[in-house]
């Protein structure tokens, strides 16, 4: 896999889908740019599994995804994950370790709204301002 | 690819420049897909062209959507992302 330039994390989508402007104006750069940029499998699963989701926001993720890489959960991706949940006093979400890893595994920046991800040492963070 | 079903007249001309060894490259490739040079080099430009193109008119319409959905155009979807929280707190306990 090569080197992306960022990975989007879940709660940077849900807070589009809420109607943030920041998160969309962050989602509006990567689409419009020519770098690199993608997202964890398990986003993916994160956001199309529940039957709510409106028909226009469905469609509008399946291009999303369609126009950057999705990050598969390998197995050095899960071992990595299942390594930093091992060693926090409080683990991460399962989602939010293996997004975690991901994003690590390809030198990406984590495009966040989630604080939680600033207990990650060494995890390259963009973490957006809170609503 | 439908564009390939009918005979185009093709009366174009491109002049490319290539190194001895990216011609011999592309003319392995070519061996491969049981193809003449030109042909293969004029039907992987063109698919490659399309995908191009293709590419284009995705980001079009997502940059659209999103515009839309900044506007307020295209309607926030609350109820959903509130469910996808929830489900993450739910679901993946620590």
């Amino acid at each position: 896999m090569e080197a992306l330039s960022a990975v989007v994390d879940t709660s940077v989508l849900l807070r589009a889908e809420n109607g943030d402007a920041q998160a969309l104006d962050r989602l509006e750069r990567l689409v419009a740019g020519d770098a690199s940029w993608g997202v964890a499998a398990v986003t993916l699963y994160e956001v199309l599994c529940k039957g709510s989701a409106p028909k226009t926001w469905r469609e509008f993720y399946r291009e999303l995804f369609a126009s950057c890489e999705v990050l598969p959960i390998t197995e050095e991706i899960a071992l990595a994950a299942a390594e930093v949940n091992r060693t926090l006093r409080t683990p991460l979400r399962a989602p939010d370790a293996l997004i975690a890893a991901a994003a690590s595994s390809v030198g990406a920046i984590l495009v966040t709204a989630d604080e939680d991800f600033l207990r990650l040492p060494g995890l390259a963070i963009e973490l957006l301002r809170p609503c | 690819m439908a564009r390939h079903t009918t005979k185009a007249t093709k009366d174009a001309t491109v002049n490319l420049r290539l190194a001895k060894s990216e011609r011999q490259l592309c003319e392995r490739a070519a061996e491969r897909a049981h193809l003449q040079l030109g042909t293969w080099m004029r039907q992987t430009c063109l698919r490659a062209a399309e995908r191009e193109a293709g590419t284009e008119e995705r980001r079009a319409r997502l940059l659209d959507f999103i515009q839309r959905a900044r506007s307020g155009e295209v309607a926030p979807a609350k109820e959903h992302a509130e469910a996808i929280a929830l489900a993450r707190d739910d679901e993946w306990k620590r």
